[in-house]
């Protein structure tokens, strides 16, 4: 059973992810039509 | 465009090519940025984001026998997938449950209010040092 709820609540109790996050994004996009 | 997604907060630079298709965007260390932030200032500028290809560092945690990569900022976390090119990933995730690391991966378009955790198709995890 999936319970993202919880998964968000430990996620934010995990300590030291402070040098945690994106680094490159590379997005397609579509448009403009 | 350009200018739109430039603006966002922690965002380093950005290249666009319409031609391709494609949005290219580095981000500064410490940013908080999330996907979602990127794809909307897209859809204000009359563009239809569809899937990105990212790269990003967090640490691989392990909730009822899923793993997600969990990062600060806005952009919480990842549930983690293997991406059909590197079926075997998951089980290389696996055994870095706890740490650090770098993944690389696709992000598929996903409806704006998508319900749970955005999910990352891992193609590459890069390890790095960890702290003590």
């Amino acid at each position: 059973m999936k319970r993202p709820a919880l998964t968000l609540a430990l996620l934010w109790l995990m300590p030291g992810a402070a040098g945690a996050q994106l680094q490159e994004i590379r997005q397609t996009i579509f448009g403009m039509d | 465009m350009r200018v739109a997604v430039q603006k966002i907060e922690g965002v380093d630079a950005v290249e666009v090519s319409l031609n391709r298709g494609i949005v290219e965007i580095r981000l500064k260390p410490e940013n908080g940025v999330s996907l979602e932030q990127v794809r909307e200032a897209i859809r204000v500028n009359g563009f239809t984001p569809k899937e990105a290809l990212i790269r990003a560092r967090g640490t691989v945690v392990e909730d009822s026998g899923a793993l997600a990569l969990a990062l600060s900022g806005r952009e919480a976390a990842f549930r983690l997938a293997a991406h059909p090119e590197s079926p075997g990933i998951i089980e290389e995730v696996w055994q870095v449950r706890g740490q650090e690391v770098i993944l690389e991966g696709r992000v598929p378009e996903t409806a704006r209010r998508a319900e749970g955790l955005p999910r990352l198709e891992a193609l590459k995890l890069v390890r790095v040092p960890q702290a003590e």
